[in-house]
């Protein structure tokens, strides 16, 4: 829910657990107490819609009728592979990383790979700021300590009783006339790449093929899509193209289907989040900005619009969400 | 307990086999597929596929049953 920041510092004054996202200038005035927080200042929540603020902050409250037991806990980019053991097994916890931090970049290219991830529940949020201000820099907040976290990530674990699922919602989906793309290595910043096994200069091809890159391509994760799109801005005159997430080798991507509205399909995805049990959710920014969120209700979402959402790993253009079930 | 065999296993890896109605597990699934490329280890892979299908029965929601029913 939105809240002012007296209303905030009430809910950290009586003692509640609490996960919250503002304007640097507000969540630094915020006392000491069981919360974990990020920098955002685009948010959806049901109540009031899609909002723009650095007046109100996001504020999530988790019952503690419900937590067993919590525990607030920073990482370095060497430590955060030790996160997912960290978690409880009943539960889940909540990964806030400062985008383009060096944990965010550790955790971009390598989270599948750690120790446990798929046995917890991890989801989570890159902190962002306000695209159209001059301050591109993001930070998270140990609410226990005080400590203002500009590398690390900030995780809250939590151990309850209810069972529960993490899922997304993803309104692309692949071109079924794409070809098969592929890579022979990591990549953020694509020269070269295998179209249906031929390898080729991908920046030319895709001027050829007139291939529309403000649509992501489509990672296939043995039935689930991920997203990977290109930066916005770019032109096919460079040898290069810049990619928002990695592209890995061994996973098959495609062109995404065209949408004939991002606002429409936006919203009619979002219908699957109605008449569920969810106690947390996290949308993009991207959605937010191109699905024309502000002002806008999605039921049953409540969130920041985020730098990237976690759902296990680094997401981006979804919405990720826990329900009971 | 759902438990998966080798020849089951191998269909996983060697085929594109979708499980799209769970998140968890076909995020999972494809991280086995690709350690499997790189290490090609059946035993590591069945031992890991078996532990997250023991583990994580209530969290993938039942769509372990339904793998098991396609293979």
């Amino acid at each position: 829910m939105l809240k002012t920041l007296e209303q905030t510092i009430e809910l950290i004054n009586e003692g509640k657990l609490l996960q919250i996202a503002g304007a640097k200038e507000l969540l630094r005035k915020l006392p000491k107490g069981n919360w974990i927080g990020g920098t955002q200042e685009y948010f959806v929540t049901d109540d009031f819609g899609g909002e723009t603020s650095n007046e109100k902050l996001f504020v999530a409250q988790f019952s503690l009728d419900e937590v067993k037991n919590y525990k607030i806990k920073e990482y370095d980019e060497k430590s955060i592979k030790n996160m997912p053991k960290d978690s409880y097994s009943n539960g889940f916890s909540i990964v806030i990383l400062p985008v383009g931090s060096p944990v965010f970049l550790e955790y971009a290219r390598n989270a599948v790979d750690y120790e446990d991830i798929f046995f917890k529940n991890i989801v989570g949020w890159g902190a962002g700021y306000n695209l159209a201000g001059t301050d591109t820099t993001a930070l998270v907040i140990n609410g226990q300590t005080g400590n203002i976290l500009e590398k690390e990530a900030i995780v809250l674990h939590m151990e309850r009783d209810e069972n529960i699922n993490i899922s997304i919602l993803n309104i692309f989906e692949p071109d079924e006339n794409s070809p098969v793309i592929t890579f022979k290595e990591e990549t953020t910043n694509i020269k070269n790449a295998f179209i249906n096994g031929e390898e080729v200069e991908f920046v030319k091809y895709l001027k050829e093929n007139e291939i529309n890159i403000m649509l992501p391509m489509i990672g296939d994760y043995s039935g689930q899509s991920i997203n990977v799109p290109f930066n916005p801005g770019q032109n096919l005159d460079a040898e290069t193209i810049a990619l928002g997430a990695p592209a890995f080798p061994l996973i098959e991507y495609r062109f995404a289907k065209p949408i004939k509205s991002y606002e429409e399909a936006f919203a009619n995805k979002s219908k699957e989040l109605h008449r569920k049990d969810i106690i947390f959710s996290v949308n993009c920014a991207l959605n937010y900005l191109y699905g024309s969120l502000e002002g806008k209700k999605v039921e049953n979402l409540n969130g920041p619009a985020a730098f990237g959402e976690i759902a296990y790993k680094l997401l981006t253009q979804t919405v990720v969400f826990v329900e009971r079930i | 307990m759902t438990a998966i065999n080798e020849l089951q296993l191998k269909k996983i890896l060697d085929q594109d086999v979708k499980f799209s109605q769970s998140f968890t597990l076909s995020m999972f699934i494809q991280k086995a597929k690709v350690d499997y490329k790189v290490n090609k280890d059946l035993k590591k892979a069945l031992t890991d596929v078996n532990a997250f299908l023991a583990a994580n029965h209530q969290k993938i929601h039942n769509a372990d049953k339904e793998l098991l029913k396609r293979l």
